[in-house]
């Protein structure tokens, strides 16, 4: 795993470096010296040999410094912490959300293959699917906002927030629920598409049917036995989507103002901050790497076939 | 007889081109009544929504009574037509161009980019990009700049039929197989000539606008090829590369015309300085140095007016458009004041923010307006986003400042001033400004301002070599405080500019900034003030006092009673701060909710499955 | 038996089995009409030239910016909605005001469709402050509701001998007798001159002019009335000297009113046909989805297959590969790769596949690890056969079940995918794909316009593609896999 972590901070370096633009040069303003181009250049450690930057920073990574933000020349790992809480908050929620009523559909799908419930799920799940996120997320701000302005249209806490502690958890729930709802309605699809696939491989295995010829509840065949056996693909992918968690949804995020990591990481790409791209790419790399071994673990406990 | 008819269409244009810009700077007349005295209103929101249509909703809906810097059209029309909203529109400090790589051929013939010049239809672009909302500019200067803009020069309207004229004329004849022209100087047809502009995802106005050129040429046999390309790269081809044809892109501009000599004299034709086109003309460089360096008013006008004539014969830039500033406001508020060159709530026009208040009351109040972006730094130097100057521009006050019906200077901190030449060393002139100051204001925490603090401000940029500033202490050679309302800068360099480098500072105070060893990292406003309560280290001696930034979310002002232009009715403790009422109710509506559907769901699930047997 | 014949014999019973095939599928609902819709888009893409007379993005302003379908006439609000309408007018349709001054001053003359003014015929004396006029008039009918754009193209070519004194005025006359000076000139010195005159309505000098507010809508406030318009050409003339002479050649006068319903699915902000993009858009999407899922499904498949069959040391060092490709953000990749290799379709197409193997390879790998170790497999070990054989005849058709659910949920993802990067700015902007036309909507704010003709097809043409790949995914799926088989 190091290895790789290693190979990930290499690579991540090189396609940095490899962007042909420059921290500086974002900052266009035609009354901006040429003199303090190249004392911002300097500031910002740009006037090194590229070797040198090289070994800084993996040094600086490795030991957990994440530097500071070219542009708002607060430490980088300050901005994430500032924004993290609600990322997590947002796509942690949906993730959970758009999983759990995905599944669900996608069992009781499987359950009732060809029937009109069976359709009408994929249908919904692929229209959902199909329809981009800011669609989703417009129409909902359009509807709940304006035109039955009973959702707030911004942020995550009103402005000015309520003071009372209870009050305030309202408050971002309250801000919560229309973004929430766009990533849920744009993500269950997926999840309902997928497990509903898997699941009608399963159930035409032998198994199914020696069990359903035991006189098994139809839900304890579902359950014991057919998700059961599907679940080593499924959290595989589920792993997967932790890193994803972390990133958040960037389109969303503008659309509602979302204070969060997913908008961060693409200015940070755009205005080509270093220090931001390096430090957040380094966390994803670990979360990545984390979340590989988390679910190959947990994969050799589910499925007992694995020999390890 | 070509004179004549040159005459012809040139009297033409320059009855319609007055007329226009005439008509232009009387429309943003709409000043209405205003005062120098204020502020009235108690508290000012700045909420933070990313996107305009968000944006669009939250005015709409009264969440917020403010939305700035209107581009959409849609948004324009349908904000225009809505009796609860009203707009304000001015000509800007804004030249959207196209600019020439003049290093390279064919761009270092001059025929060759006055016949470009005439395939820019910017009438065109301005309706069907624009629907008309912005405003065609032919000149170097843009009309909003008043009496330095010269209306004399040589324009190139749309006209396809003499462009080609001219490219026949130069010797680019089109070849009738592949349908391009031939460079003269090879006898070849021309190579694609790339277009750089940037996407359509960023700024696709612009994009558009590449296309709609580049087909333009490709008609009269030019081979333009339009490529659309990420913003920092674009930046840094044309910017320290060198590395380009041509390229469309927008400076914003100040009052003055000192852009004339940072853009087009030869000295700055240096990779990262910005001389993009590579334009090197002595006699050009002669009057852009009478520009910048000019002592005297009159002096720096002539010189500003020459330069403007000569580039438009030089054509190094094809200027397309100049923006307007459009703000939309909610009917309820009154007391804005539509500053020409700026608009109504720039942050370079203090005026609205003194005069705005509600309609029904003469005092007090909380206003929200729309900040379109969150906010880096509220450190004023190292801030570099028209944002964050949205939010410090209230707290600090400047030396002088601006009539916003005349244009003229108007004494502010600095009830007077003047520049004068000084021989600092054996027959080198230099520059003494000197700047003398009301003696009755006070910084927001109730200590003096003098003259030490604008000393102080001066040296501690120059010690600490701050970039932002370099202009204020590249030149520096010493700052004296004849006595605690006078201070005088002394230059080892001559121009008329420095009374507004210094004009339009942020003066820091001394007395929290002069312990401050790394202004880099010294974030002011998240330190509470060593001895007042409820202020930060940020305090100016602004209309409005800094009191939070909530990151991501929102920042918040409030009204300084220790303002020294405090309107004198403004009831001394006036604490009737509306706050925006909750709606309870509102979000109890999804509280409420979901448990209900969850239990809901949770219910249908089990019988479900108990149904399935 | 001779190669000939057998190579007949097989492909005879190729085609048996294909149309066995077939007659199997015909039977699946789904499948048939999974079938039929992707034929229909199939058609759409190729038929596209056949089935819209417009551009998708070379013609602009066919009608208004984001203009509605134009069935929606029949709705009883939009009954009178403003059609695009084009008047040109010729030489032949103008009269001359018979009640204007000294009719024997100018003299009028058609020339192939021009309309010239020549003067003067006869000097005369004018008294003070007099001066000759003429005017020509042309009516045309307006009978829909105010429109939002119109303009007004036409040239003029003057030659002037001597001194010239003259003004042209271009007046616009509604039915209830308003008179709009849109547009004038005056005579100057000697020579030729060719103006070509545009008077736009969104001209803010030109509403200025009139005396409007500048945000107000020009087109609104003229054609208000429903009626009989008048567009008069007013030429007055000083006192000219002997030997002076003006000659002023009108070309065909343009005048052009945007209409507010066009086309089956309206225009989107620049006016282009929406219907249009759609339908070319289909061989975008078609073209960018298929190629894309199938190049990222192929290698990611590969890779599963054999990392999962081989384990221990080819999976370590694949898998590893998969981990770094997964741990390195899409977006910076995706900007430095784009920038070096070019934006174009094929480039796209490339990215999406190489960008989204790596899901696919885990999942396959995991699928096929626990395939491995089945009963079947193990049997064929025995019996010999060789690796190869064993991973392509024995676990490939039991991962076809998942290559399917994967492939029908990569295409519209592929979709998908390249309108989210059309977004960063790596779209093609001459191409017209679905995402674009969605992008445009967000962008040019029509969302906020709620101009739902503008947001809906993109979005539910994608879906019912999408649907088509399932209910296809899905029939194929039950004949193919033998286990599915209703027992």
């Amino acid at each position: 795993m190091a290895i790789t972590l290693f190979a990930v901070i290499t690579i991540n370096f090189i396609v940095f470096n490899m962007m042909p633009a420059d921290p500086v040069s974002t900052i266009l303003d035609p009354n901006l010296p040429f003199e303090a181009q190249q004392l911002l250049r300097k500031e910002f450690g740009l006037d090194k040999p590229l070797y040198i930057r090289y070994v800084l920073y993996v040094k600086n990574l490795l030991s957990g410094e994440l530097g500071v933000s070219f542009w708002s020349k607060k430490p980088v790992i300050d901005e994430i912490m500032e924004r993290l809480p609600n990322t997590i908050l947002l796509t942690g929620a949906a993730a959970l959300t758009s999983m759990f009523i995905g599944i669900s559909l996608g069992i009781f799908a499987s359950s009732k293959r060809g029937s009109k419930f069976d359709i009408a799920a994929i249908g919904s799940g692929l229209f959902a699917y199909g329809v981009p996120t800011f669609f989703i997320g417009l129409l909902l701000l359009l509807v709940f906002a304006y035109l039955i302005p009973i959702f707030p249209t911004a942020g995550t806490i009103s402005r000015p927030p309520p003071t009372e502690f209870f009050a305030r958890i309202l408050d971002v729930l309250w801000h919560l629920t229309l973004p929430l709802l766009t990533i849920t309605i744009a993500a269950f699809g997926g999840w309902a598409l997928y497990t509903r696939n898997l699941l009608l491989d399963v159930l035409t295995e032998d198994y199914i049917v020696t069990a359903r010829a035991k006189g098994l509840s139809e839900r304890t065949v579902l359950f014991k036995h057919g998700f059961r056996n599907i679940l080593p693909p499924l959290i595989t992918i589920m792993a997967l989507s932790i890193p994803g968690i972390f990133t958040g949804s960037l389109i969303t995020e503008v659309i509602f103002s979302w204070h969060g990591v997913g908008r961060f990481l693409f200015e940070g790409v755009m205005r080509v901050d270093y220090p931001v791209m390096q430090g957040c790419f380094y966390i994803i790399a670990i979360l990545v790497l984390l979340s590989n071994f988390f679910a190959d673990i947990l994969y050799s406990l589910v499925d007992p076939r694995i020999r390890r | 007889m070509n004179k004549v008819i040159n005459a012809t269409i040139l009297a033409i244009l320059l009855f319609s081109s007055s007329f226009l810009t005439t008509l232009c700077y009387s429309y943003s007349q709409d000043i209405g009544q205003w005062e120098s005295n204020g502020p009235r209103v108690d508290e000012i929101f700045f909420s933070i929504i990313l996107s305009p249509d968000p944006q669009k909703i939250a005015l709409k809906t009264g969440e917020v009574q403010m939305m700035p810097d209107l581009i959409r059209p849609i948004d324009i029309e349908e904000l225009a037509e809505d009796p609860n909203i009203k707009l304000f529109m001015t000509p800007g400090l804004h030249m959207f161009y196209l600019c020439f790589n003049m290093r390279r051929e064919p761009f270092d013939d001059p025929d060759f980019r006055k016949a470009v010049a005439y395939i820019v239809e910017k009438e065109e672009i301005t309706r069907t990009i624009f629907r008309g909302y912005v405003s065609p500019l032919d000149t170097f200067v843009p009309p909003a700049q008043g009496e330095w803009y010269n209306p004399d020069v040589s324009t190139y309207p749309f006209d396809p039929d003499k462009a080609n004229e001219i490219l026949d004329l130069a010797g680019y004849i089109l070849d009738p197989d592949t349908g391009k022209r031939v460079d003269p100087k090879t006898g070849k047809p021309l190579r694609d000539l790339i277009f750089f502009t940037p996407t359509y995802e960023v700024a696709p106005t612009s994009a558009e606008i590449g296309r709609l050129i580049s087909e333009r040429a490709n008609e009269v046999g030019l081979p333009f090829v339009h490529t659309p390309m990420d913003f920092p790269v674009m930046i840094r081809k044309t910017g320290n590369e060198r590395d380009f044809d041509m390229y469309v892109l927008a400076w914003g501009l100040g009052r003055f015309p000192t852009h004339l000599y940072t853009l087009f004299h030869s000295k700055f034709d240096i990779p990262g300085a910005q001389n993009m086109p590579g334009i090197r003309v002595k006699e050009l460089d002669t009057i852009l140095e009478r520009l910048w360096y000019g002592i005297e008013k009159d002096e720096v006008k002539e010189a500003a007016h020459e330069a403007q004539e000569m580039l438009s014969e030089l054509v190094p830039y094809v200027p397309i458009y100049s923006r307007f500033h459009i703000y939309a406001f909610s009917t309820d508020w009154d007391g804005i004041v539509n500053m020409p060159g700026f608009g109504a709530g720039h942050y370079n026009n203090g005026w609205t923010w003194l005069n705005l208040h509600h309609k029904d009351r003469l005092f007090g109040g909380t206003f929200k307006r729309v900040l379109s972006e969150k906010l880096d730094t509220l450190n004023p130097l190292i801030s570099t986003s028209a944002y964050e100057q949205d939010v410090l521009s209230p707290i600090f006050s400047g030396l002088l400042t601006v009539n916003p019906e005349t244009m003229d200077d108007m004494p502010w901190i600095a009830k007077d001033w003047e520049i004068k030449e000084w021989e600092y060393e054996d027959g080198e002139i230099g520059s003494i400004v000197t700047y003398r100051l009301l003696e009755n204001i006070t910084w927001q925490d109730g200590k003096p301002f003098t003259s030490e603090d604008i000393k102080f401000c001066i040296e501690y940029i120059r010690d600490n070599e701050v970039p932002l500033y370099v202009q204020s202490w590249d030149n520096l050679v010493k700052v004296e405080t004849p006595d605690k309302y006078t201070v005088s800068i002394y230059l080892n360099s001559t121009g008329y500019w420095y009374l507004y480098t210094y004009a339009g500072m942020t003066i820091l105070p001394k007395h929290i900034w002069e312990g401050v060893e790394d202004y880099k990292n010294f974030r002011p406003w998240e330190e509470p003030h060593p001895e007042v309560e409820g202020l930060t280290k940020l305090i100016g001696t602004g209309p409005f006092i800094f009191k939070e930034y909530i990151p991501g979310e929102y920042a918040r002002v409030v009204w300084n009673p220790l303002f020294f232009r405090n309107h004198p009715d403004h009831p001394p403790s006036a604490t009737e701060v509306t706050k925006v009422e909750q709606e309870p109710n509102a979000y109890l509506i999804p509280i409420i909710a979901i448990p209900i559907l969850g239990i809901a769901f949770w219910l249908l699930y089990k019988k479900k499955l108990s149904m399935r047997k | 038996m001779t190669t000939k014949k057998a190579k007949r014999r097989q492909y005879g019973a190729f085609v048996r089995r294909v149309k066995d095939f077939i007659a199997v599928y015909k039977n699946s609902k789904l499948g048939m009409a999974g079938a039929i819709m992707l034929f229909l888009f199939i058609f759409f893409a190729i038929a596209a030239p056949l089935l819209t007379p417009y551009e998708p993005i070379k013609d602009t302003y066919l009608a208004d910016s984001v203009a509605m379908p134009l069935w929606m006439i029949m709705v009883p609000e939009y009954k009178n909605a403003p059609r695009t309408t084009e008047n040109k007018f010729n030489a032949s349709d103008w009269t001359i005001d018979e009640s204007s001054l000294n009719s024997n001053y100018f003299e009028v003359m058609q020339k192939n469709d021009r309309l010239i003014v020549q003067f003067p015929k006869v000097i005369d004396v004018l008294k003070e402050n007099e001066t000759h006029e003429l005017m020509m008039v042309v009516n045309f009918d307006y009978p829909y509701d105010p429109p939002s754009t119109f303009n007004i193209k036409f040239e003029l070519k003057t030659t002037i001998i001597g001194e010239a004194d003259y003004a042209i005025d271009l007046f616009l006359k509604t039915p209830s007798g308003i008179n709009y000076n849109l547009w004038n000139i005056e005579g100057m010195n000697q020579g030729n001159a060719s103006i070509k005159a545009v008077i736009d309505s969104r001209d803010i000098p030109l509403k200025m002019r009139l005396g409007l507010d500048p945000l107000s809508n020009l087109a609104k406030t003229i054609f208000s009335e429903k009626g009989e318009y008048e567009l008069v050409f007013k030429i007055s003339s000083g006192q000219l000297n002997k030997g002076d002479e003006c000659r002023l050649d009108f070309s065909k006068i343009n005048l052009k009113i945007l209409g507010e319903v066009h086309g089956l699915l309206g225009t989107d902000h620049v006016g282009s046909d929406i219907f249009s993009q759609l339908i070319y858009g289909t061989r975008i999407s078609l073209l960018i989805g298929i190629l894309a899922a199938l190049l990222s499904i192929s290698i990611g498949l590969l890779v599963g297959l054999i990392a999962g069959y081989y384990g221990s040391f080819v999976d370590e060092t694949l898998m590893r590969i998969v981990d770094i490709l997964l741990s390195i953000p899409g977006l910076a990749l995706l900007m430095v790769l784009v920038t070096f290799l070019g934006k174009n379709i094929w480039n796209i197409i490339l990215l999406l596949g190489i960008l989204g193997w790596m899901g696919f390879a885990r999942a396959s790998r995991s699928q096929v690890l626990s395939l491995k170790e089945r009963t079947f497999v193990e049997a064929s070990r025995a019996l010999g056969a060789s690796n190869k054989r064993i991973m392509f005849r024995q676990i490939l058709p039991n991962v076809m079940p998942l290559v399917f659910a994967t492939l029908v949920l990569s295409i519209p993802g592929a979709i998908l995918t390249e309108s989210a990067l059309s977004f960063l700015g790596l779209g093609d902007p001459r191409i017209s794909s679905w995402g674009r036309i969605l992008y445009n909507a967000y962008s040019f704010g029509g969302f906020s316009k709620l101009a739902w003709w503008w947001i809906l097809p993109p979005g539910l043409a994608i879906t019912i593609l999408s649907l088509s790949f399932v209910f296809i995914g899905h029939a194929l799926d039950e004949i193919l896999n033998p286990r599915l088989r209703k027992r």
